[in-house]
């Protein structure tokens, strides 16, 4: 037996993409104990909701995350108006959840691609990278940015997608399918992918429910839980929601999770295109929240569940502005997986929660 | 063991996926956002812009009649452009060219007849409020006449106050406390 | 269809017992946040089950509060724990993951508590402009008068009708009992003596959400007469205390005498509408309330100035 030894993790590490800090207690090659600390990229974007009215938060909510970007303004417009009570109309929510999906499909195969850095796959990363700037095209075609899209608005959205893009949509989508069929090839039934993680930071389903646990992470240790499944806007109207599980609870099924997934939301998009309602895609907003008026929403986000809270003053100032991203859910999740497991597994782990610190702290 | 070999071996005969960046760029989509341009014929110096800007990039100075923005502080969010009654703000897809110092851009604004706008926006309270277009140098008289009046003073020129800019309610306040 | 929710009131004491019940009958723990509710801080717990999010509010959790930490029932609470003790000043007791305040370490200590006398004024205003409208609703003619009597104009006698008791009450809403208390002592005492005007008419309601209003140049200088005193003692009173320091040095820099000037009875009009108006311009958007706003004040004052 040897001695035991803290070795500092992060927050500035090769194989981080993020800035979170551990603090492993190690005895010989074994973890026994990993303490998270974060806090490194706080910028207080929260309290900013007492000098940014209502409408111009949007902008602000939506850089929380430059992933997630897209989300973040979705959840936080959806909550507003359930805060303001105002009906935002059909097209914009199919718009809102077609955008949504696809910030999810290149949410996913970024992080397949930072998977396959983590364990060394440096081709494979390399064509995740070059299937997901098909994507960001789309995104740049259809809202003019490329990572913040500045296209949802309180009331509805900014853009419309006519249907020649829709189509194009659906074109590019389906033309990647094969190339990304072809990648989760290599993830899923590659050996030395599979000798990698499989049976890596197990997290069974009780602790999982216990913990807590949200998104992809969760779903991976077989938990049934998506808000999607809600039926919250422009979801409620898909024929079929089938959520993506997996029974093996290690590594290997949130990548296994994370792959299916995207094909899932490749699938959303084409139905949602072909059932798009003509229409306007906004509604105009007037006055300010209620002063003590309350209300609360949650969204599936690429990395799991979102949860947001407003509170109104009767200014158009927001009172508070909550927003509960899904990695602090998963930090607990994390710190949990970790015990027992390889050090040299440790980046593994860390990564398949998909973290989020900028998120997280906001 | 070779998932992936026919994918990254076919890579070796297609065309490259990047560009030759500098020889060679990427066309720009329409409607990317690129940075703002104004329509400076159009404008009216209405200030909708001004206090819609999430990062307090776009300044309007209505005495000089210019429009200013700084591109640093600039977001390209969008907000301006929706906001504009006279829809005189663009996003031009083409970004700011890189500087090597942060810069203020200040677009002349050229003087049109200001009377043929504004007084629509100022007809809405019903009140037979001639000069609706309010330029600031008159303000001041009107303030002095409310000082003859404490009463009036006290709601009524605080209001006046609050909409004009902050260094020009200062003097104003000054003046009002001199006496 | 949006996601249910619920919002539900529960006591500190019966916070650890709630979150056993919880964890026992399959609730998913979602988050723990903190809301500043001047001068203390709610505590908002939210759970999800079958689709609906249970949000359990914990009002008023003074900086005295010792509040049990949860994590040894749901370890993912000690993120936000740890966040609100820092930036909220709630003491956190024994909580699993303790980062002892260096979670975000922030320059100034508890910064979510900062509100500034700008937004404050702004908030107030609002506050303001919702009562005057509720009252405009559910009042007719009769509440109409009572607006007109209420304003504080020299000669009208103060009479406590139901409609502007109800008014006063739904102003009094919101604020922090410390000044409710003090509202209605004062109250109390004008009722008795029922010869000075109103005291919830206050700072003129054309405050703008800007710096200037911040500086009470509105003050109520040109009440003369000594039964004036108490009134104005109760404005100050409402007012934070470096706004009330200001007013008390304008009132004394300008004295007695520039101070009887006679109110024009335009003024009074102006004064008397204020209400009225202000319903109507909180219903509006800032941007034309403004406007409309600069309009009637520069109406006013040529009037005033003929």
């Amino acid at each position: 037996m040897g001695q035991k030894t803290i070795i500092p993790f992060g927050p500035q590490h090769p194989v981080l993409p993020e800035p979170l800090h551990l603090d492993l207690v190690v005895e010989d090659e074994v973890v026994l104990e990993a303490v998270p600390q974060i806090g490194f990229v706080h910028r207080g974007l929260e309290r900013l909701v007492r000098t940014k009215d209502y409408n111009q938060f949007i902008y602000v909510a939506e850089r929380i995350c430059g992933i997630c970007a897209f989300g973040h303004s979705m959840g936080y417009a959806e909550t507003i108006e359930k805060l303001m009570d105002v009906e935002i109309p059909k097209r914009a929510e199919y718009l809102r959840v077609i955008w949504h999906e696809l910030s999810r499909v290149h949410s996913h195969i970024l992080w397949l691609g930072l998977a396959a850095d983590a364990f060394g796959h440096e081709a494979l990363f390399m064509h995740c990278w070059r299937l997901r700037e098909r994507v960001l095209d789309l995104f740049e075609k259809t809202t003019g940015g490329r990572v913040i899209f500045s296209v949802v608005k309180v009331g509805g959205v900014n853009r419309d997608i006519d249907r020649g893009t829709l189509d194009e949509f659906v074109r590019v989508l389906d033309g990647i399918k094969d190339e990304y069929n072809q990648i989760c090839n290599a993830f899923l039934k590659d050996p030395s992918v599979y000798n990698r993680t499989a049976g890596v930071g197990v997290i069974p389903t009780e602790d999982a429910l216990a913990l807590s646990m949200v998104g992809p992470f969760a779903r991976a240790s077989n938990v049934n839980f998506d808000v999607r499944m809600l039926g919250n806007g422009a979801y409620g109207d898909l024929s079929d929601f089938q959520l993506v599980t997996s029974a093996n609870c290690d590594c290997y099924a949130r990548m296994e999770v994370r792959a299916a997934e995207v094909v899932q939301s490749i699938e959303i998009i084409k139905e949602l295109a072909a059932k798009i309602p003509e229409g306007d895609i906004a509604v105009p907003v007037k006055g300010a929240p209620a002063d003590g008026a309350e209300a609360c929403n949650s969204l599936e986000q690429p990395r799991g569940e979102c949860f947001y809270f407003a509170k109104g003053n009767g200014t158009k100032n927001l009172e508070r502005m909550r927003m509960r991203t899904p990695t602090s859910q998963n930090l607990a999740g994390m710190a949990v997986a970790l015990k027992g497991c390889d050090i040299a597994d440790v980046n593994m782990i860390v990564l398949t929660i998909d973290p989020c610190i900028s998120c997280t702290e906001r | 063991m070779f998932k992936l070999g026919k994918m990254t071996f076919g890579s070796l005969f297609k065309k490259p996926e990047t560009v030759k960046y500098p020889f060679e760029t990427k066309p720009q989509p329409q409607g990317l956002k690129g940075h703002i341009v104004l329509d400076a014929d159009n404008c009216i110096l209405c200030g909708m812009c001004e206090k819609s800007c999430p990062t307090d990039c776009i300044t309007v100075n209505k005495e000089n009649r210019t429009w200013n923005i700084i591109p640093f502080q600039c977001i390209q969010c969008g907000y301006c452009t929706q906001v504009c009654p006279k829809k005189c703000l663009a996003m031009d897809p083409n970004y700011w060219a890189a500087s090597v110092s942060k810069s203020t851009n200040s677009i002349p604004v050229p003087d049109q007849k200001k009377d043929d706008q504004k007084p629509a926006k100022a007809a809405q309270c019903n009140e037979p409020v001639a000069n609706a277009e309010k330029e600031p140098e008159p303000a001041k008289p009107a303030s002095d006449a409310d000082v003859k009046e404490p009463v009036a003073i006290d709601g009524e020129l605080e209001a006046k106050l609050a909409i004009m800019e902050a260094d020009k309610a200062e003097r104003v306040r000054k003046a009002l406390l001199s006496r | 269809m949006a996601i249910a929710q619920e919002f539900i009131t529960l006591p500190l004491g019966e916070l650890r017992a709630t979150a056993h019940r919880m964890k026992d009958e399959g609730y998913r723990f979602i988050q723990t946040h903190a809301v500043y509710n001047e001068p203390d801080v709610d505590l908002y717990y939210s759970f999800m089950k079958d689709g609906k999010i249970t949000n359990w509010r914990i009002e008023g959790v003074t900086k005295e509060d010792a509040v049990p930490s949860i994590t040894d029932i749901f370890l993912a609470a000690f993120v936000f724990e740890n966040e609100a003790r820092e930036l909220f000043g709630v003491d956190m007791r024994d909580i699993a993951i303790d980062f002892q305040g260096a979670l975000y370490a922030p320059a100034e200590s508890e910064p979510m508590r900062v509100i500034t006398p700008e937004q404050k004024a702004a908030i107030d205003k609002a506050r303001k402009a919702a009562a005057a409208k509720a009252a405009k609703v559910s009042g007719s003619a009769a509440s109409a008068d009572a607006t007109t009597a209420s304003a504080p104009s020299a000669g009208k006698k103060f009479v406590m009708t139901p409609e502007k008791r109800a008014r006063f009450e739904a102003k009094l809403e919101g604020r922090s009992p410390e000044q409710i208390e003090k509202a209605r002592a004062c109250l109390a005492a004008k009722e008795a003596a029922a010869s000075a005007p109103a005291a919830t008419e206050l700072t003129a309601p054309t405050e703008k959400p800007t710096p200037a209003a911040a500086e009470p140049v509105n003050a109520p200088v040109v009440e003369t007469s000594q039964e004036k005193d108490a009134d104005l003692e109760a404005k100050l009173k409402m007012m934070d205390s470096e706004k009330a320091a200001k007013v008390r040095a304008a009132l004394e820099h300008r004295g007695a005498p520039t101070a009887a000037a006679p109110e024009t009875a335009q003024a009074e009009v102006a004064h008397s509408n204020d209400a009225d108006l202000e319903a109507k311009l909180s219903i509006m958007d800032a941007d034309k309330a403004a406007k409309v706003r600069e309009a009637l004040s520069r109406h006013a004052t040529m009037k005033g100035g003929e």
